[in-house]
Formats: structure tokens, C-alpha cells, sequence
């Protein structure tokens, strides 16, 4: 398991999935693995590579994320399949 | 967050005390209809508690002691530092539904006893169905007409949530 | 796909223009706002062909055009991959509607053109609705809109739906479409998957019977991407098995994905030349739901509204049901007495009034039922009550979604059971649509009132209580017990978009609760009707001189036929005949009861006949109540299980399994309760 402190030891470069990602940070996706069928689907969602999420949520059940004013409830397996890079806070180039 | 030092403070007093006002109410009102249950079963018309105008409740009574919770956890997440609007809007909605549902149920009382005459009311009055919480609505109104801005959107365009 | 373009002056008699149009979006962008604001009280809701999922639609008028309005079920793709995308591309391929109006959320425009640029593949033109405009000052994001119409070829109109700012301009811009073509989109797969399309294109020009409103570059595409559906739909059409191995051996799982991307880059292009994206701030949304999602209150809060929504469903309706109640036996006593003819009498009085109002009774109820659900789904509730179940759901081997059915379950378990079709996984679908019935839905409610409230004194909501805990125990047992049998494998991942709070529209409310409560209305008028005569019948036969409802009547042979079976949980033959009628539907249960009893008129008749009667207590009733919430429902929730589950197998299943799962759960309940000494 990743703890916080693990991550807080990470250089920028190193992938975090996105259910160990704390609330408030500003991550942005890279790759999503699993079944493609399903990855498909995510995709079509609007969760895809180098999209930008921030989280609002994550202590307990799902994790709730924001892409711009959307906001998703992802499940617990679903979020350890998301691979993401943490951007330093400012964002929005 | 974008709160001023001032109103934070206003508000982490009015969580506080509005909590501590329903927790307590909450507790008596547990415990008394516990009491009282345990009495109907029992058949003891002469207890004491019977004696209460307005009947405490079990469940009305868990629903002023979430409401006090709420307003609780929102306090100590001041007390951090943090934003706490959403545990004083919820709570004050929650607390505002229930309120409205029990005066709700209070007129249909009324309806089925005296325009119906329905049997099961025939010992029924008035005060029997003046739910505890409809007293404590002068928090909740008052943390509406204070904390608009919070509760509601500026622009009245989003209401949040109801129950 | 061609469509017609009529030229406006060939029409000179003054007579309407009609134009079809199919209304389509993502869900939580107002789609539903936008049709109502359309249409207004101007519609129709019937079913989609096949599938019992809810088909609405509309009608409009200006100028000298009628619009036909049909609303799509909300979807974030037309790839098919579940019931209600197949719904949405099947009706755009073909119904062949002249326009397409896509409502688009602008906080989100790529993956609303996401969707976009498919149903462009389909060759439909299309008009771009770009509403929620108000809201976009919000997170300082800002969209040129005359540049992204000229990019995409796509007429765009600004709206803000729920306060009808931008129909007008709609309807214009409908007008103009209507008589041009429109450009597809621009977009350009890599040079392989380019190459391949255009060599299955040529492959299937040379095929005449792939009717003419299929456009071969999407069908091209649905192969390159092996979508499971379409050596079915070459089959139908007659090709040979040589030519469609051939052209199914182009497809590669791969090149979906590429798809996709090759989509949304081009999307992104367009979009980074007029769309100036907002900074995510946290929202009233955000931090309301960090209450109601929160560790400890999340699931307090959740169960505290779903009780203070059944206090307001009874509150509202015992008022009603004791005035539906008087004016019905009311009815009936008054035509028992004055019609000459004792057996038309009867079957009047009896019958048809007694029976008919023995089921209105129970509409006051569960049109409350459907209106606070309503306003829970309506306000953004619902979507958290599933966040807050999921982590106990996952425990189930199902997840956060499938609870929205359970919950809908309380109401009916027909919509409840239609509304699994949002699910995309299919073992996740089965087995939430298999164990809805045993939530305990309105129907079974009454048998629940008449005999706690006869037999269980002040305790009576307790048992109530426990009888919907029951149900909802059973029905995670059943979970589990298929999960680990028939549907081996883990449930689909749980995703889910949380719209944003806002307060419900008594409006939208209203049209819901009418909407979904006819049903109930329609089926009160035709097959409980008929079931009520029916037992009539069986009650009065044969014919003269037998007392109604006796002993000696055909109805008593029926249940004294089949009351051995029944023995064993304190049934005797008159209950077993309430539950073998209570199978077409269970409000039934009662109104038959009455029928046998006595007091069948009205529900203090049955009352205290049932008290009169002897044959009931405490322990039988107990069991009763239990047997009536776990066995089958209606015969309405056999038919939709049969449609959702597209399976006979199933759903005999179901009927089996529940049934045995009923009499099971009575026979400990009343042989543990005779050994315990509460027998008679």
C-alpha cells in the first residue's frame, strides 16, 4: 500500500494511481490499465490520457473527482487503474 | 475559504451553539420516548412521562440528534481551518424538511380527527402531534435569514439540497 | 443515410409541416428540462419496441411546422454498449429523424462533441443546443460559438434551458436546417485504419440489399472495430458467411481505442481554438457533498431522509385513502341494496366497485411514492445515495449503482426494474433485476397495514419494519448466492457522474408522479379488473344457491385443491386462494379476501370481518405477511423481467425461486412460532 508519506517522497515524475491521490491535489491522467472494453468505456466518459482531475474526495468509499465542472464518483477498483502524475498546484497552461 | 475572518467566526459560534441546543434536545427526547414506549408497552397510563404535553419520539428524536451532529462535525471543521458551509446548509435543510414534514403531519392530523372523524383518534389532540423539533425552528430560520448567501446561491439560482 | 429535403414552396395548401426530430445528450444536461420547455404538457410516453424502457415524446408548433419531438434516453456514446446507447443510435439509423438536436452541456464540451461526432458518423444533421451558458461565467471558461459552428458545420445555439432563453432561436435554426445538408465532420483516422475503412467501404457498396439509410462509413467503422453486433445485422441482411468472415476479419479489438482517440484529438483541436477552459473551483455541490458522502453521516443522513420520505408518503396519503375508502363502500352498499337483480347486484357492488376499490385505495400512496422519489433523483440525491451504499454493495458483489433500483423498488418494481438498464455490465444487470422483487414495493404494502395494524397492536410499524428489512436481507443473500453461482466474475467498475444539487422543480415532480402513477391507474383499470370479475365469478358459481364466497363455491375448490400445500404455514383454503389471485397482481390480496371473508366493501369491512372470522390470528398473519413479501410480485413485474432479462429461463427462475423462497421463510416463521406457543 501507498501511504502518504510515500508519495510525499516521489519525485514529480513517478505515477500515482488516482485513488492515492489526497483531496485537493491537481493530477493529470496518463495512462488507464485494464480490459479494454472497459477502458473503452471510461474513455467515452470523458476520463482519458492528459486530462486534468482534481480530487474532491477521498477518505472514504468512492473517490468524487472533477474534470472542469463535472464531478464523478469513481469506485475503489476503478480508481487504483488510473495512473496519474501529480502537476505542482498551478495549473492551466 | 473565501469567508472573512469575521463571519468564520460568527459561524463557527453559531454551529456550535445550534448543535449543542439539538444535542441536548435530541438526548431528552431519546431517552423520554424510550421511556415512554417501554410504559404504552406495559400499559402504565399513570406514569409520569405521560405526563409531557408534547409526546417525545425515538425517531423524531434521531433525527434532531443527526441534525445537532452535523452542525458538530461542521464546527470542529472550523475549528481546522476549513470551509464548513456544507455542514450548515445540510443541516439547516435537513432540519427545515423535517420541520415542514412534521407540520405537514400535524395538519393531516388535524384533517383525520376533526373533518374525517376517524376512530384511531378519538384520544387524539392537538398537542400530541407538536413534534419537539417544531420548537427548535427558530435556529434553523435563523441560520437561513443569516447565512443566506451560504445556504442558497447568490444569484437564487441553485437551492441546494432538501429532504 | 439520405433524408428528404423538402423545399417549403412545394407546400402551397397551408397545411402543417411535420419534422421529426430526436432530442439527444449526455445525461445531467438538461435534456430533460429541454423537451419539457419544447413540448409542455404536449406529451406522450409509451414504450420503446422490444424494450419496455420508457419512450417519450412531443409536439410543438410554429410557423407552419409541427415538430415531433422524441426524446433519446441520455447517453455519453452510440457505440451500443448498453441498452439505452442501442435505443439512441438504433432510433437515429432507423427512424432516420430529419434533425437531431443535441443538447450540450458547456462546462464539458469535449465529451459532449464526443457524442457529437457520432451521430454525425451516423449521417443525421445535427443542431448543437449549448446550453447551461449562465453557467459558464461561473469558473471564467467562455466559448466563441459562431467559430466552433463554423469548425464543426453545426449550427450552435446558446440556451439556458430551465429558463427557456434560446428557443426561438432554436426553432429558427431548426427552420434553416431543415432545408440544407450539412457538412460532415473533419475527422481524419490514421492512414492505416483510413485505408482499411475505404477497402471494407467498397466491399459493402457491392452489397444491395444493406438498405440505403445505413452509411457505409459508419458501418465500416462498427466493423473495423469488431462491434458484436454486426454479423447479426450482415446475417439479416442475407450476405453471404465467405463475405462477411472476410469482412469481419478486418476488425481488431485495437483500433477502437484508436477510434476513440483519433475522436476526441480532433475534438480537441477545435475545442483549443475557441474554448477557454475554467479553473475547477471547489463548488456549493463539492462541499455539501463532503457532508452527505461523509464517513460517519453519510449513511445516518441517507437512512434519516428515507425515513422522513415514508412519513410524508403516509402523512399525505391516509387522508385520501380513507376518503377513497368511504366513497367506495359507500358505492357499493348502495348498489348491493337497490339493484333488483341480487347477482348483477353482487357483481356490481362486490365485484366490480369493491374490488376496483380495494386497489384506488392504494393510489394515494404510491403516487406520493413516485413524487418524493422524484424529487430525491430531481435534486441530485439519489446519485449520493448510491456513493454512499457502494461500499456496502461492493460487500454484495454488486456496487453502488444497483442500488438506485433497489430504492426504486420501494415504489414498483416495474420502473424499478426498467431502470437497470443504465447498468452497463450484464451479470451486474441480471442479478440487480433478479433481486429486485423482493423489495417490498406499494402493493404489498396494504396486506402489511390490514394485518399488523389487526394483530400487532402498537407494534404494527415494527413488523412493517422488519418485513422491508427482510426483504432487502433476502434480496442481498440472493446477490451474494448468484454472484458465487450463475453470474461468476467481479462487478463492472463503478463510475458515476454526481450532477450538481439543485432544488426540484414541483413542476417536473408532478409530471413524473402522473407519468409513472397511470401506469399504476391503467393497470387498476384492465388486468386487476378482470381478476377482480374473475374471482367474483369463481366466488358466485356455481351458480345459485350457494352462499358468496362459501365453502361449496368453485372458488373454495380451487384453494381447498391446492391448501395442502399451504397447511404447513397456517394457510387455510380462503388464504391461499387471496395468494394464488394475489399472482396477477398483489393488491389483490386483500380486495379477494374481502370477497371471501365478507365487508368486502370497504377496508373497515374486511376488517372486522377478519377479527369476526376466527381463522386468523397473530402467528398465520405473521406468516401471511412474510409469504406475501417474498413471493412473485405481479404478473406486470413477470412480463418486464421477461423483456429486460430477454430470457424465459430467467425469469421462470425468478418465479420459481421466489416462491419457494416465500414458503420457506412462512413455514419457519410459523412452525418456529407454533413451537415457541404463539400458535392459535
Amino acid at each position: 500500500m501507498l501511504t502518504k508519506d510515500v508519495i510525499k517522497t516521489m519525485s514529480d515524475e513517478t505515477l500515482v494511481p488516482l485513488g492515492f491521490v489526497s483531496e485537493g491535489k491537481k493530477v493529470r491522467i496518463v495512462s488507464i490499465i485494464g480490459g479494454s472494453r472497459i477502458r473503452n468505456r471510461i474513455i467515452e466518459m470523458g476520463l482519458r490520457k492528459g486530462i486534468d482531475v482534481t480530487i474532491i474526495k477521498n477518505s472514504f468509499g468512492p473517490v468524487i473527482i472533477a474534470i472542469g465542472q463535472t464531478r464523478f464518483a469513481l469506485g475503489r477498483g476503478i480508481s487504483a487503474k488510473i495512473l496519474t502524475r501529480l502537476i505542482n498546484g498551478k495549473v492551466n497552461k | 475559504m473565501e469567508n472573512s475572518k469575521n463571519t468564520s467566526d460568527n459561524m463557527k459560534t453559531s454551529l456550535l451553539v445550534g448543535s449543542l441546543i439539538f444535542l441536548i434536545t435530541a438526548l431528552a427526547e431519546i431517552i423520554l420516548g424510550a421511556i415512554k414506549i417501554y410504559t404504552d408497552s406495559k400499559e402504565l397510563e399513570e406514569h409520569w412521562v405521560n405526563a409531557i404535553p408534547f409526546p417525545p419520539g425515538i425517531f423524531p428524536g434521531l433525527a434532531v440528534l443527526l441534525i445537532g451532529l452535523i452542525w458538530l462535525v461542521g464546527y470542529f471543521v472550523t475549528r481546522k481551518g476549513q470551509n464548513a458551509n456544507g455542514y450548515l446548509s445540510v443541516g439547516t435543510v435537513i432540519a427545515l424538511g423535517f420541520i415542514l414534514l412534521f407540520i405537514l403531519i400535524l395538519l393531516t392530523d388535524i384533517f383525520n380527527a376533526y373533518a374525517l372523524g376517524l376512530e384511531d383518534y378519538e384520544d387524539w389532540t392537538i398537542l400530541a402531534s407538536l413534534r419537539w423539533i417544531i420548537f427548535l425552528s427558530p435556529i434553523p430560520i435563523f441560520f437561513i435569514m443569516k447565512y443566506r448567501e451560504v445556504i442558497f446561491t447568490r444569484k437564487k439560482k441553485t437551492i441546494v439540497l432538501q429532504s | 443515410m439520405t433524408i428528404k429535403t423538402k423545399n417549403i414552396k412545394d407546400i402551397s395548401d397551408g397545411s402543417k409541416i411535420s419534422i421529426n426530430i430526436a432530442l439527444i445528450g449526455n445525461p445531467n444536461t438538461g435534456k430533460s428540462t429541454l423537451f419539457n420547455a419544447l413540448t409542455g404538457l404536449k406529451q406522450k410516453i409509451g414504450n420503446w419496441p422490444g424494450v419496455t424502457v420508457e419512450k417519450k415524446e412531443g409536439k410543438r408548433s410554429f410557423n407552419n411546422f409541427e415538430l415531433s419531438i422524441t426524446d433519446l434516453p441520455g447517453t455519453y456514446s452510440l457505440s451500443a454498449s448498453s441498452l439505452d446507447e442501442q435505443i439512441a443510435r438504433d432510433f437515429i439509423v432507423h427512424d432516420t429523424p430529419e434533425i437531431v438536436v443535441q443538447i450540450v452541456d458547456a462546462s464539458n464540451l469535449e465529451r459532449n462533441l464526443y457524442l457529437t461526432s457520432m451521430i454525425k458518423e451516423l449521417g443525421a444533421r445535427v443542431i448543437i443546443a449549448l446550453n447551461m451558458m449562465d453557467l459558464l461565467e461561473k469558473d471564467g471558461s467562455s466559448i466563441d460559438v459562431q467559430k466552433l459552428s463554423k469548425e464543426l458545420h453545426i449550427p450552435i445555439i446558446p440556451m439556458i434551458a430551465n429558463k427557456k432563453i434560446g428557443v426561438d432561436d432554436l426553432e429558427n435554426a431548426i427552420e434553416a436546417v431543415y432545408q440544407e445538408d450539412q457538412k460532415p465532420m473533419g475527422i481524419r483516422y490514421s492512414k492505416e485504419v483510413e485505408e482499411t475503412l475505404s477497402k471494407i467501404q467498397n466491399m459493402l457498396a457491392t452489397i444491395p440489399s444493406i438498405p440505403t439509410n445505413f452509411k457505409l462509413r459508419w458501418l465500416a467503422i462498427q466493423i473495423l472495430q469488431n462491434s458484436t453486433e454486426i454479423p447479426t445485422l450482415l446475417k439479416r441482411w442475407n450476405v453471404k458467411d465467405t463475405v462477411i468472415g472476410e469482412l469481419t476479419s478486418f476488425g481488431k479489438e485495437d483500433y477502437e481505442a484508436e477510434i476513440i482517440d483519433s475522436k476526441y484529438e480532433y475534438i480537441s483541436k477545435v475545442t483549443s481554438k475557441v474554448w477557454k477552459k475554467g479553473e475547477t473551483k471547489l463548488t456549493r455541490s463539492d462541499l455539501i457533498d463532503k457532508v452527505v458522502t461523509h464517513k460517519w453521516l453519510g449513511i445516518p443522513i441517507f437512512l434519516l431522509i428515507m425515513w422522513g420520505s415514508f412519513q410524508f408518503v403516509f402523512a399525505i396519503s391516509v387522508p385520501f385513502m380513507e376518503l377513497i375508502d368511504m366513497l367506495f363502500g359507500w358505492l357499493a352498499g348502495l348498489l348491493v341494496d337497490n339493484i333488483q337483480i341480487e347477482w348483477l347486484g353482487s357483481l356490481l357492488g362486490d365485484g366490480i366497485v369493491g374490488g376496483v376499490g380495494s386497489v384506488l385505495i392504494f393510489v394515494p400512496p404510491i403516487f406520493t411514492m413516485f413524487f418524493i422519489l422524484s424529487i430525491l433523483e430531481d435534486s441530485g440525491y439519489l446519485a449520493r445515495a448510491a456513493f454512499v451504499m457502494d461500499k456496502l454493495m461492493v460487500k454484495f458483489g454488486l456496487h453502488g449503482h444497483s442500488f438506485i433500483p433497489m430504492l426504486l423498488g420501494f415504489g414498483c418494481n416495474v420502473p424499478a426494474i426498467m431502470s437497470t438498464r443504465a447498468l452497463k455490465d450484464k451479470k451486474d444487470r441480471m442479478i440487480t433485476i433478479l433481486i429486485n422483487p423482493f423489495m417490498s414495493c406499494g402493493a404489498r404494502m396494504p396486506v402489511f397495514i390490514l394485518f399488523a395494524g389487526l394483530f400487532f397492536g402498537a407494534s404494527a410499524g415494527t413488523v412493517i419494519f422488519a418485513l422491508y428489512v427482510l426483504g432487502i436481507a433476502v434480496a442481498i443473500l440472493t446477490a451474494v448466492l448468484l454472484r458465487k453461482t450463475f453470474f461468476k466474475g467481479k462487478s463492472a467498475p463503478f463510475i458515476m457522474e454526481l450532477p450538481t444539487y439543485h432544488s426540484p422543480k414541483l413542476k417536473a415532480a408532478t409530471i413524473a408522479m402522473w407519468d409513472k402513477g397511470k401506469m399504476y391507474l391503467k393497470k387498476a383499470g384492465t388486468i386487476i379488473l378482470i381478476g377482480v370479475v374473475f374471482v367474483w365469478f369463481l366466488a358466485a358459481m356455481p351458480f345459485g344457491g350457494v352462499e358468496y364466497g362459501g365453502p361449496d363455491t368453485w372458488l373454495a375448490a380451487v384453494g381447498t385443491f391446492f391448501e395442502p400445500i399451504f397447511k404447513p404455514l397456517g394457510f387455510d383454503w380462503r388464504i391461499v386462494v387471496a395468494l394464488i389471485v394475489g399472482f396477477i397482481a398483489k393488491e389483490l390480496v386483500i380486495g379477494s379476501l374481502g370477497t371471501i371473508v365478507g365487508g368486502g366493501e370497504s377496508e373497515e369491512g374486511i376488517k372486522s370481518a377478519i377479527l369476526a372470522d376466527g381463522g386468523f390470528y397473530a402467528l398465520n398473519s405473521l406468516s401471511l405477511m412474510v409469504f406475501t413479501l417474498l413471493y412473485v410480485p405481479c404478473a406486470a413485474v413477470v412480463g418486464v423481467m421477461k423483456k429486460e432479462t430477454g430470457s424465459w429461463r430467467w425469469t421462470i427462475f425468478s418465479i420459481v425461486y421466489s416462491t419457494v423462497i416465500a414458503w420457506l421463510f412462512a413455514f419457519a416463521v410459523f412452525q418456529i412460532g407454533s413451537l415457541m406457543g404463539f400458535g392459535l
